[in-house]
């Protein structure tokens, strides 16, 4: 009897802490993901600066300051919470704008410019951020999935109502992806 | 050990040593009262057996009470200067580098404000301020009990020498030392150890913005302070002892007396050293754990290789930055390369391990990820 009572409470008490444990995990996800979505933000205020002041330097880069303005409209056009073609869209913005900062090197003028310069460190700034942050939320889902995945919990996780979350992954067709052609010839 | 056994550790060692500290004041103050005021322990029994009828003897009484004055003093002085350590030691530990914000309008230092950014990012923690010691060699510290109030310093010197990826590598150490509360640790015992020197320092004029070359000649204070400061009180309560000591305490025989405020002496001389040289040997251990946050947090081993090669090779010792704040450094900032000797007083004394060897174990990591 009196054992009996013992293990139920034991069980109860791993069961309380498991599902708070749980939750807080979950919620720690939910706040990673808001975080890439800030960065992002940051990332589409400051690119329309950024054409405008290199718009008069590189004029014969037009296509390229095409695509990234477009690529910019589109990631903002997506429907929030389609965390598949978020990725895929940012993805795009991400290489038109290293195609861009790769550009920049090859006008003096531009390195010279101090404006230029700062929107540029600014930039990088960003994407490095959105790196991080990505990284950040990847880690802290991995545990999340993987908390959820372990025996025992792996019985009552889904009883309660818990899901694997969705990793931040680049499309398969993902320009991201594409290795960066270099050229030594000059 | 992993990080959160860290974390607990450093938060536990942190409360065990404001305890040491207090508990040292108080023997301070109890061997004051016992050797220089007299007090002696039979003298509340020597009050119960007087008859207290007789008025002169109950006059006599009142007289013998004693209030045990060093002690009480050196508890509340003690309780005060350990709180106000743990609450100050950031300040106190900025003030005496000469440490200023960094400031956004210039190109470099906006350079390592986004760093630091980022990298807070990348550790999920809060972002550090980031602020610039005025010293032309390279180096890097940590500081703060806290970890949404905590601050990364790094010297003009190292941001002239990093390039982005270098950079990132040395504040991603610092904010592992931040997140493995290793600052919470350092920066008390720095701020307790150091209290007396860098306040002294502080009223002669040293920590001021301007004062670079006075911390430059102010560089080695806080070294001779902890030896200093308890063999200066030591030796001060020493020489008021011989001479009242065998009056104060009667009832005892005096080569008692002499051997009991010998082992006094010796444990006020010793009982901060020891517990310096246990930190220092502890710290040392945290560096590797640093480093291989550091190169998990940028998922890039080689830009912290490069940058504590390049830190490695600037043999100059940083002058800004005290030995009393040795251990929060990324490398010892004395340049004296205490670590890269073996033997057992480098065992000792060393507060960061061999360069070479930590270089070599993040070679190690980033040839298991040659992606990276």
């Amino acid at each position: 009897m009196i054992v009996s009572l013992i293990v139920i409470v034991v069980i109860g008490i791993w069961l309380m802490s498991m599902y708070n444990g749980l939750i807080t995990l979950r919620n720690n996800v939910a706040n990673a993901l808001r975080q890439i979505d800030v960065q992002l933000k940051r990332r589409h205020d400051l690119i329309p600066n950024l054409v405008s002041a290199v718009k008069g330097e590189m004029k014969f880069e037009q296509e390229t300051l095409e695509k990234v303005v477009q690529a910019r409209a589109a990631a903002m056009s997506v429907k929030p919470g389609n965390m598949k073609d978020l990725a895929a869209k940012e993805g795009e913005l991400t290489a038109a704008l290293g195609r861009l900062m790769m550009l920049k090197e090859s006008y003096p003028s531009l390195k010279a410019n101090e404006e230029v310069n700062k929107l540029m460190e600014e930039l990088t700034h960003t994407e490095n951020q959105i790196g991080f942050s990505r990284q950040f939320y990847n880690d802290i889902c991995t545990k999340f999935n993987t908390k959820q995945q372990v025996f025992p919990t792996n019985i009552f996780a889904s009883m309660l109502g818990f899901k694997p979350e969705e990793l931040w992954e680049l499309p398969a067709d993902s320009p991201e992806r594409e290795n960066v052609k270099v050229d030594l010839s000059f | 050990m992993n990080i959160y056994e860290q974390q607990e550790e450093n938060k536990k060692n942190t409360v065990i040593l404001l305890v040491i500290f207090v508990c040292f004041f108080l023997f301070l103050g109890l061997g004051f009262d016992f050797f220089i005021l007299g007090w002696n322990v039979n003298q509340t029994q020597l009050k119960s057996t007087y008859d207290p009828v007789t008025a002169t003897y109950s006059a006599k009484v009142v007289e013998q009470h004693f209030v045990p004055f060093g002690t009480i003093i050196a508890l509340i002085v003690g309780c005060i200067a350990s709180f106000s350590g743990y609450r100050n030691g950031k300040r106190l530990v900025l003030a005496s580098t000469g440490a200023y914000p960094a400031n956004p309008d210039d190109p470099q230092e906006k350079i390592f404000i986004n760093i630091v950014e980022e990298i807070a990012i990348a550790a999920g923690l809060p972002k550090p301020v980031a602020y610039i010691v005025p010293d032309p060699d390279p180096n890097a510290f940590a500081t703060g009990v806290d970890q949404d109030d905590s601050v990364i310093a790094v010297t003009r010197g190292l941001l002239d020498v990093m390039n982005r990826e270098e950079l990132a590598g040395v504040v991603a150490h610092e904010m592992s030392h931040i997140r493995n509360y290793d600052v919470r640790l350092m920066t008390t015992l720095t701020a307790l150890v150091g209290a007396v020197n860098l306040i002294s320092g502080l009223v002669t004029g040293g920590g001021s913005r301007r004062g670079y070359y006075r911390n430059r000649r102010r560089g080695n204070i806080p070294a001779v302070g902890l030896a200093g400061m308890p063999g200066g009180l030591g030796s001060r309560f020493g020489g008021a002892g011989s001479a009242s000591g065998r009056g104060g305490a009667a009832g005892m025989p005096p080569y008692v007396m002499a051997i009991l405020f010998v082992i006094w002496i010796i444990m006020i001389i010793l009982a901060p050293m020891l517990s310096t040289i246990l930190t220092m040997s502890v710290s040392r251990q945290r560096e590797y754990l640093a480093d291989a946050t550091a190169a998990e947090l940028t998922r890039n081993p080689k830009g912290l290789i490069s940058a504590l090669e390049k830190i490695y090779s600037a043999t100059g010792p940083t002058t800004s930055i005290g030995k009393g704040i040795a251990h929060l450094c990324i490398i010892d900032p004395r340049g004296s390369y205490m670590e890269e000797r073996s033997g057992a007083a480098s065992d000792l004394m060393a507060t960061h391990p061999p360069m070479q060897k930590r270089i070599l174990a993040l070679k190690a990591m980033a040839y298991q990820h040659p992606g990276a």
